[in-house]
């Protein structure tokens, strides 16, 4: 029972990490219809500004995370306007440019940081205890905040005005414009959002997980598959396969082995897709997005 | 005839090397409803697109309101008081019909936005009813509506109708020309693009024929209903 409870705290904490990632990604491929190649990079980089404030400036891990958030939406907004903004509908210039930035990102914390996993200390610590179960407060934070920040993407999307042009540009750029809304003040705005998250997730879990100047690209890939698995442009979607992919990497790890975690992870999704090809929420494919 | 509101001298539209409009003169007064009948392809939606700016305007002048406009962006226009009910609706499908109808109050204050929502649903209380539906579930005909209704929530000066009428079942149709009564009874321009110009007609006061993209005749509703006939566009 213990097992099985730590196991879930487990998984959830995989499927927080990966939801807030997918919730980035879906937002900035939603409404800008950029495939950010970059997002695994800003989730490095929010992990190394946490890891900066906390251990070289030594400033508590709050401040860390807030400068994570900020640092990386900041940046983000930066790269939206003056980057990806001049050749938006041109996927292919996209595409190019999000993975550029990706390797800048990475070779940046590189020559910053060095390539050694950085040793993350002054996250949370300590461990909740009941009866036989242990539980890291750390899990329960990453859990609770990724938990928040999902609520507040929710509210922002779809209770206030910035929220509704939001989602009247992903439906229809045109006419949405037609309305009067300026892409070019929303996008910078919609993409700051997305890679805060990433920056968010980043400065949460790499304490407890790892750090290095590439790890980003791991977590994009299953978050990806989430995206994919949840249906492409389906926010709803992208947490819930994402909460599943976690918990299913978390159990098998547990009950079968480690090592066989991506093997079946990697099956299942291939299965569900070949048996719904559109995922678990979504209308449309990749192919006619 | 009252100011003109909108100036159109010399519109040429260009798609790559193929003319769609040719120097076309067009004027609307404000609070007027003006017709442009023409069979498919004769560029009419070519025509609205380029006074929402969608289209960019490869020569001639464009005038509203007193402001020359034909080089200024979509969103500015909108802005100035233009708003569109496009060819084929293009309402926000995922969004609800009263998240449409806010967004097109975009540009408002939050207090006139919600006012002019509150009149809109006592206008159309077939919307009202189904207000917490999504757009992409709804009839064609209820679509127009929502169509229209986002277009008026900025209560602008110059309504473009691209065509309001097309694949609608008589009942949406009259529910159609009930809506554009009442905007035409808020002193609102109108300007009405039709293949099936009979409803049309009906609305407006003069009108403009269009073939293969040139002015073909401008006139009286009367005149152009006999043009029209006679060349069988009804």
């Amino acid at each position: 029972m213990g097992e099985f409870i730590q196991t879930t705290i487990g998984g959830l904490t995989l499927g927080a990490q990966y939801a807030l990632m997918a919730l980035g990604f879906s937002l900035a491929f939603g409404i800008l219809r950029v495939i950010n190649f970059a997002h695994g990079a800003f989730y490095v980089v929010g992990g190394y500004l946490a890891y900066w404030i906390t251990n070289e400036v030594g400033l508590p891990y709050v401040l860390g995370v807030i400068v994570a958030v900020l640092g990386t939406a900041a940046i983000g907004y930066v790269f939206e306007l003056f980057v990806i903004e001049r050749r938006i509908d041109d996927h292919l210039a996209t595409i190019v440019m999000t993975l550029g930035a990706s390797l800048i990102g990475g070779a940046a914390m590189l020559s910053l940081f060095g390539a050694q996993a950085a040793q993350f200390e002054g996250g949370l610590t300590g461990t909740f205890r009941f009866g036989g179960v242990f539980v890291p407060h750390a899990r329960v934070m990453i859990i609770a905040v990724a938990g928040l920040a999902i609520a507040a993407v929710y509210l922002l999307l779809y209770k206030t005005q910035v929220g509704n042009a939001l989602r009247a540009l992903t439906d229809d750029r045109e006419m949405a414009v037609a309305m009067g809304m300026r892409p070019k003040v929303l996008f910078p705005m919609a993409f700051a959002i997305a890679t805060g998250l990433a920056g968010l997730t980043g400065a949460l879990v790499t304490p407890q997980f790892s750090l290095a100047p590439f790890v980003g690209e791991h977590v994009l890939m299953i978050s990806f598959l989430a995206v994919i698995l949840g249906g492409l442009g389906s926010l709803p979607g992208a947490v819930i396969a994402s909460v599943l992919v976690g918990l299913v990497e978390a159990f098998v790890g547990t009950y079968v082995g480690g090592s066989w975690a991506p093997l079946i992870l990697f099956t299942g999704i291939l299965v569900l897709l070949v048996a719904r090809p559109s995922g678990l929420l979504g209308h449309r494919t990749i192919i006619d997005a | 005839m009252a100011e003109s509101l909108l100036t159109i001298e010399g519109l040429c539209v260009r798609y790559g090397g193929i003319e769609a409009v040719r120097s076309l003169d067009m004027e609307v007064a404000t609070g007027e409803t003006v017709v442009i009948v023409g069979a498919n392809g004769a560029g009419k939606s070519s025509v609205m697109n380029a006074v929402m700016g969608m289209v960019p305007t490869a020569e001639g002048r464009m005038t509203f309101d007193g402001r020359e406009v034909t080089s200024m962006s979509t969103a500015d226009r909108a802005k100035l008081g233009i708003r569109i009910s496009p060819e084929g609706r293009r309402v926000f499908a995922n969004l609800t019909i009263e998240e449409n109808i806010l967004a097109g109050g975009y540009t408002m204050g939050a207090k006139d936005r919600e006012a002019s929502v509150a009149w809109l649903f006592d206008t159309f209380p077939l919307l009202s009813k189904r207000r917490t539906a999504r757009a992409g579930t709804l009839s064609g005909g209820q679509q127009q509506l929502v169509a229209i209704a986002r277009a008026l929530t900025a209560r602008p000066k110059l309504l473009l109708l691209d065509e309001p009428f097309l694949g609608l079942s008589p009942v949406a149709i009259g529910d159609t020309s009930a809506a554009i009564s009442v905007v035409q009874a808020q002193g609102m321009a109108v300007l009405i693009s039709e293949q099936m110009a009979r409803p049309a007609l009906k609305l407006a006061s003069r009108g403009y024929v269009l073939r293969a993209g040139a002015l073909r005749r401008s006139g009286d509703v009367a005149e152009i209903r006999e043009l029209a006939l006679s060349e069988d566009y009804l």
